[in-house]
């Protein structure tokens, strides 16, 4: 809204501080009923948001080996070619486009969640706490999710057609934006929910501490169901671009 | 990590997020009316919310001076004595002081615009965009100035007190509470709108131009009325007596 003239001033050295934050501890005249039900809440919301999320893998899975199905009828190869050591300008391009086609792979896939998932975010939003800074937070992410799930990926073959007649310089402008958009959003969603759950901790310390032993318990059964880093892969080899993948040890593609 | 954007958080977490900042083209996107409509009524909630608050800069300023009054009657030198380099727990300890004093002063003298900031802000997440990530911004700046001036300040001269009893190394738990809150809000809260508006050119090009060039102007008319950091600097003095004027000293001699 407008430059605050202290915050302006205060930024750099409270960034230069965020890793040695110590945990916040509100008041306890601070701590009202409704703080407590929607820590609750919260919590509730973000273990149903996993379950439902660990239920639908199979339809998730699937739609993931369709995605990679699709493309690598549509466009096998098209990535072949990509420089083993990449100027800047190709380095980027190609960046754009490992964002961009993750995402892509990501939203299509997520396609049998995101309507309940979307509903659970704007449940969340409605939560209330008396903390201003976290009432934001919880906010923030449970927009920046929902956010996330609206974005519509461009035609990746296309995509991956253009980056290649380019000589790897250049993505198109539809696929930049997208991937921009991609970065914004999951940038502010990236707070995980047992790091919110934890400031949550004097509204209702029993649920808090059984949450955040649940909380990552689930997060590893969603990880392990989904495989999504496995089916990226090879939606990579699909274009002919496994060089790509940042995951792998050697990153020729992107090493410069 | 949240279920969602897991696949593309990943990949970020291995430093993709850099060729974001990049330059690439990017698309136009696809202008609605209601995107045309709403950018100029962010130009004009934006335009209106410094124009209200120039009106105001007298209130600001009789608050700020009354702030620093009451500080300095309350615990005059408190600090007397930090450290001008000290341990890192020390270092840590004083620049935490200093962003509270900061932002309790900034808070409490931006009192008088609270209720036009919360309006504003209110009328700015009304604001419908047709592309996801743009409509999200909007909404997490417009709603961060609100919850940080919705933040309640502990009492500094009791933080002065407690951060010189510990050996200039802990605030109280309030005000460790305060400065957490504070670092989570404060770069959000002191974006410009010139930061968004960028984002909207295709909606409204003409419209964006003049207000980019408008925006800063009417910020810089106030900014020096204002004089927040001079308030800043004799509030710090007040509290820390001779060892503000020692460590800055210190720095001019460690920048020559």
């Amino acid at each position: 809204m407008r430059r605050l003239l202290v915050g302006g001033v205060l930024a750099l050295a409270v960034l230069s501080l965020g890793a040695t934050a110590a945990d916040a501890s509100t008041p306890a005249s601070a701590q009202i009923k409704q703080d407590r039900a929607s820590t609750k809440a919260f919590i509730a919301l973000q273990e149903r948001a996993d379950v439902n999320i660990a239920r639908s893998a199979p339809a998730i899975t699937a739609r993931e080996k369709a995605y990679v199905t699709q493309a690598q009828s549509d466009c096998p190869d098209a990535l072949t070619g990509i420089p083993k050591k990449a100027k800047a300008m190709q380095a980027r391009a190609v960046g754009l486009f490992v964002i961009e086609s993750s995402a892509a792979l990501e939203l299509d896939a997520l396609a049998p969640v995101s309507a309940l998932t979307g509903r659970i975010a704007a449940q969340t939003q409605r939560l209330r706490f008396s903390d201003p800074a976290l009432q934001w937070q919880v906010q923030v992410n449970a927009s920046a999710e929902a956010a996330y799930l609206k974005l519509r990926p461009p035609d990746l073959c296309a995509d991956a057609r253009a980056l290649a007649a380019r000589h790897f310089t250049d993505v198109t402008p539809a696929g930049a934006r997208f991937a921009e958009d991609a970065v914004t959003v999951i940038e502010r969603a990236s707070v995980p929910a047992s790091q919110l759950v934890r400031l949550m901790r004097q509204y209702a310390p029993g649920p808090v501490a059984v949450a955040l032993k649940r909380l990552p318990e689930l997060d590893r059964t969603v990880g392990r169901k989904l495989a999504l880093g496995s089916h990226y892969r090879a939606l990579l080899r699909a274009l002919g671009a496994s060089r790509l993948d940042p995951t792998a040890s050697a990153r020729p593609g992107l090493a410069s | 990590m949240k279920a969602v954007g897991r696949l593309v958080f990943a990949l970020l977490a291995l430093g993709l997020t850099a060729v974001i900042v990049s330059g690439a083209a990017v698309a136009a996107p696809i202008v609605t009316h209601q995107d045309t409509a709403s950018t100029k009524a962010f130009i004009a909630s934006a335009e209106r919310y410094d124009v209200l608050e120039a009106k105001r800069i007298p209130a600001i300023n009789a608050r700020q001076a009354a702030y620093v009054a009451q500080v300095s009657s309350g615990c005059p030198d408190a600090l007397a004595g930090a450290p001008t380099l000290g341990s890192s727990a020390q270092r840590v300890g004083l620049l935490e002081f200093r962003t509270e004093a900061g932002a309790a002063l900034e808070i409490d003298a931006l009192q008088p615009v609270r209720a036009v900031t919360d309006r504003i802000a209110e009328l700015q997440e009304r604001l419908r965009f047709s592309d996801p990530a743009v409509q999200f911004e909007v909404g997490f700046y417009a709603s961060a100035t609100p919850a940080y001036l919705a933040l309640r300040p502990p009492d500094l001269c009791a933080d002065a007190r407690a951060l010189a009893a510990s050996g200039f190394e802990r605030l109280t738990p309030a005000g460790n509470a305060f400065w957490h809150d504070v670092s989570t809000l404060l770069l959000p809260a002191s974006a410009p709108s010139t930061t968004l508006l960028a984002q909207m050119r295709a909606y409204a090009p003409a419209a964006v131009a003049a207000a980019l060039k408008r925006l800063p102007v009417l910020q810089r008319r106030f900014d020096k009325p204002l004089a927040l950091s001079a308030h800043l600097e004799a509030l710090l003095r007040s509290v820390f007596g001779k060892s503000v004027g020692q460590s800055a000293t210190a720095r001019r001699r460690g920048a020559l």
